[in-house]
């Protein structure tokens, strides 16, 4: 009885998520252009990644741009649940917490698309903005530095109100009198985050940075719509690699070992932070 | 203690400024609101603007010519009905797929045992 209620859910992620997971794992021993049979590679697939310095840099902008755009993401977002979940009208309360969610019902392509108007170096509204306090014209997404810092806005633009959302849940569920107690102790502002809000929060923090730092790892659709990569190589993302290796020179089996790679970093991360939890977070 | 106090004192409304922290802390969600609006009113009011004016600057955010001409131009060079269909459909077999394992444990539900309202629908089989 129990295997036939249990049935639906097995079949459905069998085939269309097992499956395929395994498959493309099979995949990255292989080498496959859709056309011809599949070919055993043996490692191959994985010698030619390590050795071709387009997918080094790529896998390294990743990391570098995990660990920027994660730390002003998830700063933003506390810094901005903790300051809405103040006193405040509620009417007001609705428009920030709306307002802030509202860059992740956007398509990330369309976004991208008026970001790279809006960054244009000669017609761009950003430009002109920072010509009106006597900033000279920022080359944005001409140059490596500004292609990435373009990037990087644009991500945590788009993303920040998902962690923001997460973080506000768990400010929300604090018990006031904890923070009347710790007013009675002397604690206010900086004193109540330290020790009320931060502690208590860390669930949904961990919860937060968890699906921050994945779909930090996992960009693709900012880089590649506003600078297909960046001048040379210097916004290139490790999911554009598997990207252009399987749709663009129809490697499959190249394309599977570089998304193995990745996976595998991913969960590296993961775990770590899960370890992590252990000594950092406070449950009641 | 006198009593002579007289009754229609109205309790006097103090305006109470709020703190410096109060003030900053808002004017920071303020900007924050204006960064993240602020590109969708400019892409918004572009939308509706002559193609010839789409990147004047300083960028007017109520277009001085109103054009929809833009959004003539999108209905006929793409087929938007089959694109929202197309999504639609795919979006609904996604949260369907995801719904549906669930329906199950319905059968052992107190409401399909009985002779209620709803018992012998569809959800309720097998029995």
């Amino acid at each position: 009885m129990i295997l036939l209620l249990l049935a639906p859910t097995v079949v459905g992620m069998g085939i269309f998520t097992l499956l395929p997971i395994a498959g493309s794992l099979a995949l990255a021993f292989f080498r496959w252009d859709l056309l011809s049979a599949p070919e055993f590679a043996g490692v191959d697939n994985f010698l030619t990644l390590g050795a071709d310095p387009t997918v080094r840099t790529a896998f390294l902008n990743t990391i570098v741009f995990v660990i920027v755009a994660v730390t002003l993401q998830l700063s933003l977002a506390m810094f901005l649940a903790v300051m809405v979940q103040s006193r405040m009208p509620e009417w007001l309360r609705l428009f920030f917490r709306s307002t802030f969610f509202f860059p992740l019902v956007l398509s990330a392509a369309g976004v991208s698309i008026f970001m790279s108007y809006l960054f244009n170096e000669q017609f761009g509204v950003v430009n002109w903005l920072l010509g009106l306090v006597g900033i000279p014209n920022v080359p944005w997404l001409t140059t490596p530095t500004g292609a990435a810092a373009v990037v990087i806005f644009v991500f945590v633009w788009q993303n920040f109100g998902f962690s923001f959302l997460i973080l506000l849940g768990g400010i929300a569920s604090i018990p006031k009198e904890l923070y009347e107690a710790a007013e009675l102790d002397g604690a206010r502002g900086w004193g109540a985050f330290r020790n009320v809000t931060f502690p208590l929060v860390s669930p949904s923090l961990l919860v937060a940075s968890v699906t921050a730092m994945i779909m930090a790892l996992q960009v693709f659709d900012q880089p590649y719509v506003l600078t297909r990569g960046g001048p040379g190589d210097s916004t290139r993302s490790a999911v554009m690699v598997v990207f252009e290796a399987a749709f663009q020179r129809l490697e499959f089996g190249l394309a599977s070992a570089a998304g193995l790679v990745l996976m595998l970093i991913i969960m590296l991360i993961t775990w770590a932070q899960f370890r992590l939890s252990r000594r950092f977070v406070f449950y009641q | 203690m006198t009593t002579l106090q007289p009754v229609t004192d109205r309790p006097r409304r103090r305006l109470r400024l709020p703190s410096p922290s109060r003030a900053a802390a808002l004017l920071f969600m303020i900007v924050a609101a204006v960064a993240v609006l602020g590109p969708v009113m400019w892409t918004l009011s572009t939308s509706l603007r002559a193609p010839a004016e789409s990147f004047d600057l300083p960028p007017h955010f109520i277009p001085l010519g109103f054009d929809v001409s833009a959004y003539r131009e999108v209905f006929t060079q793409i087929d938007v009905t089959r694109l929202v269909l197309n999504s639609a459909l795919v979006t609904a077999l996604i949260a369907g797929g995801r719904c549906s394992p669930r329906r199950w444990p319905a059968t052992s539900s107190p409401a399909c045992g009985s002779g209620a309202p709803g018992s012998s629908s569809p959800w309720c089989w097998p029995p």
